[in-house]
């Protein structure tokens, strides 16, 4: 899986972590019953606070995407599934407003404003 | 996909060396020591140290023995060829391995063959003559075989790696920093028989201990390291972030690296382990590319600086080659910190 922050952005490094997650989840890279790596290795990889790695995969937990257990660390559930279905709808989306010259922000908006 | 002829000349040399002529020396000797049943004591000789003959069996043990172990090493040696080079793919870990099988074979059957012949006419076994010379010889002997047996094969390698594909650096804005982290395990198939082994051998490890004989505890010994072993070659973390490349089993130990500043090349390529690297494993091919050959298939090949590859097999390994060669590119333009 792959994890990518910047830090020149204005989202914050643990919401970068989270989204890298749901990337991967929907790229089919993740399975349910995949581990994710420990927030320790994350950390010292992306040269970024344990915590702020912690708080992505509170985050995650929230959603219901991974499941924390002692020992076992962050472990992928079944609610991944439905992120890899989408995969390849949301690529051709993407490669649509692409071709179309849409602005990834402005499909982002287009598309949580249709989902409300 | 089809042998070409090449490798359909080199697979019926290493038929014939690696396995025929063994399986007709291995007959050969059987034959020869069932004649000599009558001449030979009821229990003879079966293993030397350096002041004379310490172990003793029956006689009949002995050509069965070499049946057994004889045509179960050319069996093992033709197994692993056959279902190793299935694809139509050849390299020299192959020739080395029919030359190994002949060598092997000789030293075994040749050995035997003559601390049996020695004990004709003796009335007790432990009248056996000493045979260290004899031993040396039949060294030699398998040595020298194994080396014809070398070069009577043809060399022959498929590009098994011209598939290897450079990849398109993963876009990386400037400050942006990523980590890919992937486990990778060996195929299932594999663990199955390598789980079955060490608990057949943990069980003989009970039933020698209740034996009573004192063999145990080096049993005991073999079946730890086995399994530790096991436990650190089955399954690897392989990551790359800014620093390189690092796989590494879970325990943290063994753990194999490629700094970053050391990445010249990156590509995907697709493995096939019989032929390029000789089996599965932590290896080392013959052109010097060190490997982590967990299966077959797709894996991750970093070359060095000093033009040495570094294979590990690991799905998705595009995204990994995709981002080491964008780090590696970074690092190459950035003064180093």
């Amino acid at each position: 899986m792959l994890i990518r922050v910047d830090p020149a952005s204005d989202t914050p490094i643990f919401a970068q972590i989270a989204a890298s997650v749901h990337a991967d989840a929907a790229a089919g890279r993740l399975r349910a019953g995949d581990r994710l790596p420990s927030a320790r290795d994350v950390a010292s990889s992306l040269g970024v606070n344990l915590h702020t790695v912690l708080r992505a995969y509170q985050l995650l937990r929230d959603e219901g995407l991974v499941d924390m257990r002692r020992g076992r660390g962050a472990v992928v559930t079944e609610a991944v599934e439905p992120l890899a279905q989408l995969h390849h709808d949301i690529t051709a989306l993407v490669a649509r407003a692409r071709t179309l010259g849409l602005a990834a922000d402005t499909l982002a908006a287009l598309v949580k404003e249709t989902y409300r | 996909m089809t042998a070409s002829a090449d490798v359909r000349t080199a697979r019926h040399r290493f038929l014939l060396v690696g396995c025929a002529l063994p399986a007709a020396f291995t007959v050969i000797a059987v034959v020869l020591m069932l004649s000599w049943l009558p001449e030979v004591p009821a229990t003879v000789a079966t293993h030397w140290n350096g002041s004379g003959p310490d172990g003793f069996g029956p006689a009949w043990t002995v050509p069965l023995g070499t049946a057994v172990v004889g045509l179960g090493l050319v069996a093992l040696f033709a197994a692993i060829m056959l279902t190793g080079t299935r694809g139509g793919q050849w390299g020299p870990m192959l020739r080395l391995l029919g030359a190994l099988s002949i060598g092997t074979n000789v030293l075994i059957v040749v050995g035997i063959t003559w601390s049996f012949g020695m004990q004709r006419g003796l009335a007790d076994a432990h009248d056996a003559p000493d045979i260290g010379l004899q031993f040396m010889v039949c060294a030699v002997l398998a040595l020298a075989t194994g080396f014809v047996g070398w070069l009577v094969q043809p060399n022959v390698t498929t590009d098994g790696r011209t598939p290897a594909r450079t990849v398109e650096p993963l876009h990386l804005a400037a400050g942006e920093r990523a980590v890919w982290v992937r486990t990778t395990a060996m195929n299932r198939t594999g663990v199955i028989v390598i789980v079955v082994s060490i608990l057949a051998l943990a069980i003989g490890t009970v039933v020698v201990a209740a034996s009573g004989s004192t063999a145990w505890w080096v049993m005991l010994g073999v079946t730890v390291l086995l399994a530790l072993l096991a436990l650190t070659t089955l399954v690897f973390r392989v990551r790359v972030d800014d620093r390189g490349l690092v796989v590494r089993s879970p325990l943290g130990i063994p753990r194999f690296q490629v700094p970053i500043d050391d990445v010249e090349a990156v590509a995907v390529t697709s493995v096939q382990p019989t032929a390029e690297f000789g089996g599965w494993g932590i290896r080392l091919a013959p052109d010097g590319t060190f490997g982590i050959v967990l299966r077959a298939g797709e894996a991750l090949q970093v070359t060095r600086r000093n033009g040495r590859r570094f294979v590990v097999t690991v799905d998705d390994a595009a995204t990994a080659a995709a981002l080491l060669e964008a780090l590696s590119a970074r690092a190459r333009l950035e003064p180093p910190r």
